[in-house]
């Protein structure tokens, strides 16, 4: 589904990644680990298409096509859905509201029907029913005054109801406690599926103890220099990033 | 001694000059301003002596008065002279003939807002389209009526004002200009002058008004807007909501609009005044465009009386408004909610007065200015506590965002605070939309305008929030539309 | 021109000979602007609040008792700070500090410095706009001042303490030019403390260049009757600070006003200060902080408390201009009245030209929160105490703006005296 292939890219000036090589299919849940500065974020940040990443080498193609031709919200509605790892706040913006604007955004672009604030309102309550959470959240103003556990429940059920077909992540259990990170890890878990395709973009290990990972890649100063089974994981949480170099000034 | 030549020029100029006054069924009146033209005016509507004397008054009273130069606004100069007092002649050969000399960007904003053709020739002007107000082209004649007699069974009188100064001319003249008294400004003292016509609404004693009253159930004649005169007046325990304006830009020939807006609000009593103004604004460039200059006030002289003004306002080249509550009863409750946007050259100097005179008095003030493309908007308001404003309380939020740098948003707020027990408190703050909250509405699937205009319109909430269902949601989609170009 | 201006004429050909420098075109030039704009009226919007009547009568000079003099100027100096003493506008020597040999330190008094460079600083300032009419005709009357350079890198730790003193029937012009070169730290601090001037009108011309920071306090202390109308003009370079304080506690009429413009990015403007009226005291305070590039902060903290008839201004206007992206510019006022005659006015005024910026500012009016005060009582303290606690606790937080400790606990201790002072703080 997601081809990379010796991506370059440069926040500002800066180059951050320095020849990224992913192959990501459906079915799959990779996971990208590395220490602070190796780029994870700034990957999903260009592949999500957002301003001010510049791409200076290399190539992606996703779901056979080229990536970089199409616009962030065209990415997104191509179902390509990047969780945040700081989502921002959107002052007076029902929840709601903007969930069923986005849904509706994407069923038009697949030639859908969009729904009314009923239908909508049943889709929502049976994702919610799944991912074992309710709709408080929806019902305030998008992450205004949420918690750090709250933004990140959000995030989980705006991609529950998106249905994206390339999810990624990006530090999705920082700063969550055991209980949330179990509800949100089984709601990603109930993502899973053959056309589906997970990308976990993680600095601790213990998100894999719950959505377990088929390929695990570090990331080093922008590159991927190694890539394993889950037992890499294992490994990371040992021993640290210490084998793959020393630290470059950040 | 003159030579019969020169008499009968002397003859025919005299006939010249007061050839207009005798032959009182031409609907026209030459440019310019003059007695003759006020007194022209007032014999056209048939109105009594003491309301021609009110406006010879005022036209005295303009002749000294200087045309303010304060506003953050500039235009270019206007000339008095060169404006038609009384129903500018819209003759079918000066129209448009049809929807395709009409500009397309308004076309596309008829279109977007969901007007049928039909409606969309009556407000582009078009030749031969019925010369009433909008909706009452389809709900014709017998459904106004209707609807006015409804109203009559209660006692609630909502007619036009001329039709008031006729039919219940006590409530006229008790309430004219004690709200806005004929010298208050330059444009309400040029409007006490050469006013046109405009609403009169009473609502009795008592009276919960059932319905919204709107200015689309008012028959008048196009173009008489220019000089607006509205009164209303809620006695002893009424209410009434009354809406105004129209979300469909109205192209007008008439570049000045000066009206006058009083607000009277006795004991118990709660006035709702909502405005959605799209005056044209001007094309990309700035040309053309409504001058919008406005004195809107209220009084609320009784005890617990309440007054709310909604506004939003999206259009005209020059907005210059300032709807005021003087707060002088008792416990009584001012409001102002605005959204004010500005694009491509338009400016706006808007926002409000609260006075407060009486004890326990509460204001509140909202408002959202929007700026983008080479726009000037300017918060402008004044909260004064008098010395015997005793536990009085204001409370004033003004939010300022800017799309773009080449626009700029202000905020000069006033206050003036004569007395310790009051408790003012005012808040100001400016700033863009957030590349983060772009992106992360992009991401979700909205497409930037889509996402503009979500985010705007949270921006907005809390003053969208006060309108009466029906405009809202034509407001919102306004709202979108207003800011067409400004993005990326 | 208006009706004042021939006599001021008047008074100007009288001065000048005793003037330094009396008879200089600058000093004409000075006058001739002043005369063209005259006094601004209270139909200007910046004098909106305050009348300038005490200047509209004549004012004439009035020798002082100088035994007094010393023991009063005595009483005023801070502690291990450099002193510069003003007596009706002249700089007097002998009551002063040596100001030689400090390392890095030029200084001077004005009437000795008037070389072309500052002369032309000084014609430079103000004049065309109608609202500096002071500023022109304290160019034209100026009789001293200080000129201070402080050198490149060169940390001044003494604080630098000018000492006004006037005298009742007088108009007295100090013009003050301080030059911070790169680098450069010091602190400025002027004192009119029962200066009893009948009109004290300072101007300061204030540069400070890259990353150089300059703290800056004044305190406006007059005595009853006397008007002190201060104007600072103030332009900031590549990351430099300044931070300005003003308490403005005696006076009929106590009226700051600060002009600044940053002109370097990273750079940093600070004005804070605390107003006390009671009586029919006015007190004026007028900002504009102009960002005129991107990435600087500003920050401006006032606060008024208002007894009797007396009545707080502030007009703080912040200007971001279209390239000064990524400003962050925050302006506080909050007023606190303790009659029902008192009036508090406040107009903090944004323009904003640029769009990537984050521009705050609040304005409270209130007075003495009963909670609290029954709170205090009931724990034995009587209503006058109580409310003197209060109001201290409101102000306090404004004086950390004040780096230097010994400084800010000196100012702490002005305020404290005039709250704890005659007939202040009764209810009336």
């Amino acid at each position: 589904m997601l081809e990379i292939q010796n991506l370059h890219a440069t926040v500002g000036d800066k180059p951050i990644l320095k020849g990224i090589n992913l192959s990501v299919k459906g079915g799959e849940v990779h996971a990208i680990m590395g220490p602070n500065g190796a780029g994870k974020s700034t990957l999903g940040n260009v592949l999500a298409g957002r301003e001010g990443y510049n791409v200076t080498d290399g190539s992606v193609s996703y779901q056979g096509k080229d990536l970089f031709e199409l616009e962030a919200d065209e990415r997104a509605r191509d179902g390509l859905f990047l969780g945040f790892q700081y989502p921002v706040e959107l002052p007076g913006v029902n929840g709601m509201t903007f969930l069923r604007m986005a849904t509706n955004a994407v069923r038009e672009h697949r030639g859908e029907e969009a729904l009314d604030g009923m239908d909508f309102l049943k889709l929502l309550k049976g994702k919610i029913a799944d991912l074992d959470m309710d709709d408080a959240l929806l019902k305030r103003s998008v992450n205004v005054g949420f918690s750090g556990g709250e933004k990140k429940r959000n995030e989980i059920i705006q991609m529950a109801v998106l249905d994206p077909h390339l999810m990624i992540l990006d530090e999705t259990d920082s700063g969550l406690d055991i209980d949330a990170l179990k509800l949100v890890s089984a709601g990603i878990n109930l993502m899973r599926g053959p056309e589906k395709a997970i990308v976990l973009v993680t600095h601790y290990q213990r998100l894999l103890d719950y959505v377990k990972p088929d390929f695990v890649h570090v990331l080093r100063d922008g590159q991927i220099v190694d890539s394993g089974g889950p037992e890499l994981a294992q490994k990371l949480e040992k021993e640290g990033y210490a084998a793959y170099g020393a630290d470059e000034a950040a | 001694m003159a030579d019969a030549q020169t008499q009968q020029t002397v003859e025919e100029t005299a006939d010249y000059k007061y050839g207009f006054v005798t032959d009182i069924e031409t609907e026209v009146a030459p440019k310019g301003l003059n007695e003759d033209i006020i007194r022209f005016i007032s014999a056209k509507k048939d109105e009594p002596e003491w309301l021609l004397d009110y406006r010879l008054k005022a036209y005295q009273a303009w002749l000294k008065v200087e045309e303010p130069e304060w506003a953050r606004v500039n235009y270019p100069e206007v000339d008095f002279q060169d404006i038609h007092y009384y129903a500018a002649p819209k003759t079918d050969e000066d129209g448009p003939k049809s929807l395709d000399e009409i500009d397309p960007e308004i076309l596309a904003t008829y279109e977007k807002l969901g007007i049928p053709v039909k409606e969309q020739e009556v407000l582009a002007g078009i030749a031969n389209s019925p010369n009433v107000a909008v909706d009452a082209v389809f709900d014709s004649v017998s459904v106004a009526t209707t609807y006015k007699a409804k109203l009559e069974e209660i006692g609630v009188i909502f007619c036009s004002f001329s039709e008031a100064v006729i039919e219940h001319p006590e409530l006229v003249k008790k309430y004219l200009g004690s709200v806005v008294p004929a010298g208050d400004n330059f444009y309400a003292t040029l409007n006490a002058a050469v006013f046109s016509d405009g609403t009169f609404v009473y609502i009795p004693k008592g009276v919960r008004c059932p319905m919204e009253l709107s200015t689309y159930f008012r028959i008048n004649t196009a173009n008489s807007g220019q000089f607006e005169r509205t009164l209303i007046i809620a006695d002893e325990g009424s209410y009434v909501s009354y809406l105004e304006g129209c979300t469909a830009p109205m192209r007008d020939e008439n570049q000045l609009h000066a009206a006058v807006v009083e607000l009277v609000a006795l004991d118990d009593a709660e006035i709702k005044y909502s405005t959605v103004q799209n005056w044209y604004p001007g094309d990309k460039d700035g040309k053309g465009g409504i001058y919008n200059f406005v004195t809107k006030r209220a009084a609320c002289r009784g005890k617990n009386s309440k007054v709310s003004w909604t506004q939003v306002e999206t259009g005209s080249a020059v907005t210059w408004k300032y709807p005021s509550c003087i707060l002088q009863g008792d416990g009584s409750v001012g409001e102002f909610y605005s959204v004010a946007i500005t694009n491509n050259y338009q400016q706006a100097d808007t926002g409000t007065k609260m006075i407060h005179i009486g004890k326990n008095t509460t204001s509140k003030i909202i408002s959202k200015g929007i700026s983008a493309g080479k726009a000037q908007n300017t918060y402008r308001g004044m909260v004064r506590i008098q010395p015997g404003a005793e536990d009085s309380r204001n409370f004033t939020q003004c939010d300022s965002l800017l799309m773009g740098d080449q626009c700029g948003a202000h905020t000069v707020p006033y206050i003036e605070v004569k007395n310790p027990s009051a408790q003012v408190e005012h808040e100001a703050t400016t700033s863009k939309i957030s590349e983060d909250q772009m992106f992360y509405c992009l991401q979700r699937g909205l497409d930037p305008e889509e996402a503009v205009s979500m985010i705007v319109n949270g921006f907005c909430k809390e003053v969208m929030q006060q309108l009466p269902m029906e405009f809202a949601v034509e407001a919102q989609k306004l709202l979108g539309i207003s800011l067409e170009g400004s993005v990326g | 021109m208006n009706a004042e201006t021939p006599l001021f004429a008047e008074q100007f050909e009288a001065a000048r000979p005793a003037l330094p420098d009396g008879n200089a075109s600058w000093r004409q030039l000075a006058f001739d602007r002043f005369a063209a704009l005259g006094l601004p009226s209270q139909q200007r919007e910046a004098w909106r609040y305050t009348s300038l009547a005490a200047l509209r009568g004549e004012l004439t000079g009035q020798a002082l008792d100088s035994a007094a003099l010393a023991e009063t100027v005595a009483a005023q100096k801070i502690d291990g700070a450099l002193h510069l003493v003003f007596v009706a506008g002249q700089f007097v020597p002998e009551l002063s500090s040596a100001l030689e040999g400090i390392d890095g330190l030029s200084i001077g008094n004005l009437a000795d410095s008037l070389d072309d460079t500052t002369v032309d600083q000084i014609v430079l300032a103000g004049g065309e706009n109608p609202d500096e009419a002071l500023v022109a005709l304290n160019g034209a009357l100026v009789s001293d001042g200080v000129v201070v350079e402080v050198a490149e890198g060169a940390s001044i730790t003494q604080p630098i303490q000018l000492i006004y003193l006037g005298n009742p029937t007088g108009l007295v012009n100090i013009r003050n030019i301080v030059r911070m070169q790169p680098g450069s730290r010091a602190t400025l601090v002027e004192t009119a403390q029962d200066a009893n001037a009948a009109v004290l009108n300072v101007v300061n011309q204030v540069t400070v260049a890259a990353e150089a920071r300059l703290d800056h306090l004044r305190v406006m202390d007059d005595g009853a009757g006397a008007n002190h109308i201060a104007q600072t003009r103030l332009t900031l370079a590549e990351k430099s600070h300044y931070e300005g304080f003003a308490l403005l506690a005696g006076g009929a009429i106590a009226r700051y006003e600060v002009q600044a413009v940053i002109e370097g990015e990273q750079a940093h403007c600070g004005l804070a200060g605390i107003g006390l009226g009671t009586g029919k005291d006015v007190r004026d305070v007028i900002t504009h902080v102009d960002h005129a590039v991107p990435n600087c902060t500003s920050d401006q903290t006032f606060k008024n408390v208002m007894d009797d008839h007396a009545s707080s201004v502030f007009q703080g206007k912040v200007t971001v201009r279209q390239d000064a992206q990524h400003t962050d510019a925050i302006q506080s006022n909050q007023n606190m009245l303790l009659a029902r005659t008192a009036t508090a006015n406040a107009k903090p005024e944004l323009v904003i030209f640029a769009d990537d910026v984050k521009c705050a500012h609040g304005a409270t009016v209130g007075e003495l929160d009963a909670d609290q005060l029954f709170y205090l009582q009931a724990r034995g303290l009587n209503e006058q105490t109580a409310r003197q606690l209060l109001i201290e606790g409101f102000i306090a937080d404004v004086f950390e703006a004040i780096g230097d400790e010994a400084l800010r606990n000196h100012l702490r201790g002005l305020a404290s005296t005039w709250l704890h002072g005659d007939g202040w703080g009764d209810d009336a």
